[in-house]
């Protein structure tokens, strides 16, 4: 006879509990644990890798190896925590099997001097307007993608964990095994060239331009 | 206290974070309210985290869910996946134990 169980009141005890019920057996239960953090893994992912199908790939394999590795969880972190690490570990694995990050070491050492916040704004294009119902447009989407991809892997790894995946800076530096000081420089560096990228093309207002032409903007 | 432009800008992110203490966050405050420049990069800094914040600006691609639940039913035999990819995985059936 099991234990009654009492209502979880958590979303972390009700995670505790789908894990225990996991490892027990039910596996049929692993696709609901998953869930509220599938995209932050395929983000985490895409983060560390430019190419979104080897980050569909890898983010499928760190939640394929976080089924099988379950029983390795101590709860000592939380889960959140411990599959978004296994999916850094696979995305290292990826980049280094690519060769990826030849002149891109993953030591951050070397950014801790001032010269890495040393960014000046080169645009003081008044945007004031969040178009947020242009989010709905793909053309839109495909700018703000284009711009992330323009940024130098380090401070693109650091903006899509902080501000799209809205993890914290202390979660961002332990995943990524880079100092806080570093996660807070790169964060500085990478909103403020986005800022330099987009506010340009989005000052006079999105809606109000006439159409994107190749060539025109600076990506 | 004042403050130069520069100052600002590096520290805008922290501003934006809310941790820089009231005394500086007093102080560029007031240098917003007088400069437009660094209330551009103010401003702008804010769109660029709303948009990124934004779920909708960067969305699983189609079919993500599927993909790891079918690897899954093809490597680990056993109860399914879940309810939903019932109907995928009965066309699975066949190769459940295949490894």
């Amino acid at each position: 006879m099991m234990a009654v169980e009492k209502p979880p009141d958590t979303g972390e005890e009700r995670e505790h509990s789908l894990i225990a019920r996991i490892r027990g057996g039910q596996s049929s239960l692993f696709a609901e644990l998953i869930k509220p953090y599938e995209r932050r893994v395929y983000i985490t992912a895409l983060a560390l890798l430019r190419n979104e199908a080897d980050a569909q790939e890898v983010a499928q394999e760190a939640i394929l190896k976080a089924f099988t590795h379950l029983q390795q969880f101590r709860g000592e972190s939380r889960f959140s925590t411990w599959l978004i690490q296994i999916t850094v570990n696979e995305a290292r694995m990826r980049q280094r099997k690519q060769h990826a990050n030849l002149f891109e070491p993953l030591a951050d050492a070397r950014d801790e001097n001032a010269q890495e916040a040393d960014y000046s704004p080169r645009d003081f294009a008044d945007w004031r307007e969040i178009p947020s119902e242009a989010l709905e447009k793909s053309e839109f989407r495909m700018i703000l993608a284009k711009a992330l991809a323009s940024l130098g892997q380090k401070y693109r790894e650091v903006f899509l964990l902080r501000d799209v995946e809205h993890m914290s800076i202390e979660e961002t530096a332990r995943a990524l095994r880079i100092s806080v000081a570093s996660v807070k420089t790169r964060l500085l560096r990478a909103r403020l060239m986005l800022r330099d990228i987009l506010a340009p093309a989005f000052a006079d207002g999105w809606f109000g331009r006439t159409p994107f032409g190749k060539g025109s903007k600076p990506w | 206290m004042v403050i130069s432009c520069e100052h600002v800008w590096e520290e805008i992110s922290n501003y934006l974070e809310g941790e820089v203490d009231p005394e500086l966050r007093a102080t560029m405050e007031a240098h917003f309210r007088e400069c437009k420049h660094c209330t551009a990069v103010l401003d702008g800094t804010k769109n660029v985290i709303a948009l990124y914040g934004d779920e909708r600006s960067l969305e699983l691609p189609a079919g993500f869910t599927a993909g790891w639940q079918s690897r899954l039913a093809q490597r680990a035999p056993g109860p399914r996946v879940s309810e939903a990819d019932a109907t995928l995985r009965r066309g699975l059936v066949g190769r459940a134990g295949d490894r």
